[in-house]
């Protein structure tokens, strides 16, 4: 298996996808002397499992969804089902299978939602693992995750990046209308609005183009402007405030 | 520069022939193709053997990717190979000239897919896809179909929704074909083939 990751051309047209996959291939060509934990963090909605995906892809990494419900034994069969492994009977015999066959294949690990494991004492079986084995690790949670993991000081020190996703950009906005608008073209001014009003939210900026399309093809119309959507309301996330008579 | 043997792991789920072949090949390091078919071939019925030839064609590649070393030519002496640069309990995807093939298009897709928890076809396309083996639209749209008469995704409207509880494991499912004979006078089916269609490079 390869394990450098294809150097090919900036496949990830967006901001948090490029930053996601840098940061994964810097824990993967770092130094032998430099710890290689990477966190990836920031609020939800930012599109971090879209990033999480493509550099899943592109590294061919290990990827496991951490739960509220993980225990140890849980932890270690759910990386091991992530590395086709048949899971030995122990905890102990399971974290060197993992560290084993991730040390052979050299593959990246990814945990997302870590957030559950900081908070109780589990994080220190990814560290456990992380020592054994030295393959890349990179975690990825929510925006307080940094300050949980201070919390493990021994797990702190290893990190050697911490990288915040990145709220997004008109330049995403425009891209995001690209990849999901294919029967209408959405004007530039309009784009403008709806990043506007999503407030750097990947999400919201998707449920917009999705609602904006629908009503151009309802009037029938391959481009829609600020001017043709006129007053009508585009989704901000937030709950509808109280509704004035006229 | 031989590795101390592995012993912890074994691959999960049911193999390929060229996955027996990589499991006997990490068992025995050593090894002519001889020891290799047979340790592949014990209690085996005779249908599933692997022969010879198929043990050849996939050391010929792992021998130019560098993956098994050759040893020496001696006369009346069978070949005998030794597994260089163990890569975990996968087994390499090489072609027969020695380059590397990447992960399949659905294997990709599979993967992408428990990420993403919810997306569109055209979303799972981009997400699967690499530079030099990107995933077809039609390609993603088939997979997705297949995966939701499964029961793996729940479909509405051109979204699609995985079901993480039927997360089984790290190998995609596979659509395969089956040839069948048919007899419309006593409507029964009179032959079934093996299936086709397999991930099996």
């Amino acid at each position: 298996m390869s394990l450098v990751p294809n150097p090919g051309p900036g496949v990830a047209p967006l901001g948090n996808v490029a930053m996601c996959l840098s940061t994964l291939r810097r824990a993967i060509t770092r130094p032998a002397h430099l710890p290689g934990i990477v966190v990836f963090y920031g609020p939800s909605g930012y599109g971090k499992s879209t990033a999480a995906t493509v550099a899943t892809i592109h590294c061919d990494a290990v990827y496991v969804q951490a739960r509220s419900s993980w225990t140890r034994k849980a932890a270690h069969q759910a990386i091991l089902k992530g590395l086709g492994v048949l899971p030995a009977k122990t905890v102990a015999e399971m974290s060197d299978q993992i560290a084993e066959e991730l040390a052979l294949s050299k593959r990246p690990l990814i945990v997302d939602e870590v957030d559950y494991l900081a908070e109780r004492g589990t994080i220190e079986l990814i560290r456990d693992i992380y020592e054994s084995s030295q393959a890349p690790v990179m975690l990825i949670g929510e925006e307080g995750l940094p300050g949980k993991l201070k919390r493990w000081e021994r797990f702190h020190g290893r990190v050697l990046d911490w990288a915040p996703a990145q709220p997004a950009s008109l330049e995403d906005c425009k891209t995001l209308s690209e990849l999901h608008s294919t029967k209408v073209q959405i004007a530039d001014d309009l784009l403008a609005k709806v990043h506007d009003v999503a407030g750097g939210s990947v999400r919201r900026i998707c449920v917009n183009i999705a609602r904006i399309e629908e009503q151009a093809q309802v009037e029938g119309r391959d481009v829609m402007d600020l001017a043709a959507w006129g007053a009508r309301e585009l989704y901000t996330g937030e709950a509808p405030s109280r509704r004035r008579n006229a | 520069m031989s590795q101390a043997p592995a012993r912890h792991c074994s691959p999960a789920g049911v193999l390929t022939d060229r996955e027996r072949l990589w499991a006997a090949m990490r068992e025995l390091r050593v090894f002519t193709i001889r020891d290799l078919c047979r340790a592949v071939n014990t209690g085996k019925d005779r249908d599933a053997a692997i022969s010879d030839s198929k043990a050849k064609d996939y050391l010929v590649g792992l021998v130019r990717a560098g993956i098994v070393g050759k040893g020496l030519t001696v006369r009346f002496e069978p070949m005998r190979f030794e597994l260089i640069s163990d890569t975990g309990v996968r087994a390499p995807r090489v072609r027969k000239d020695g380059t590397m093939l990447p992960e399949s298009g659905r294997n990709r897709m599979w993967k992408a897919m428990q990420i993403l928890g919810e997306f569109s076809t055209r979303e799972l396309m981009h997400a699967a896809s690499i530079p030099g083996a990107p995933v077809a639209y039609s390609e993603a749209k088939t997979y997705c179909g297949w995966l939701a008469r499964g029961g793996y995704l729940l479909q509405s409207g051109e979204r699609f929704r995985f079901i993480r509880a039927r997360f089984t494991g790290s190998k995609a499912p596979q659509i395969l074909r089956v040839k069948q004979l048919f007899d419309p006078n006593s409507d029964k089916v009179v032959y079934s083939s093996d299936p086709e269609g397999r991930d099996d490079l």
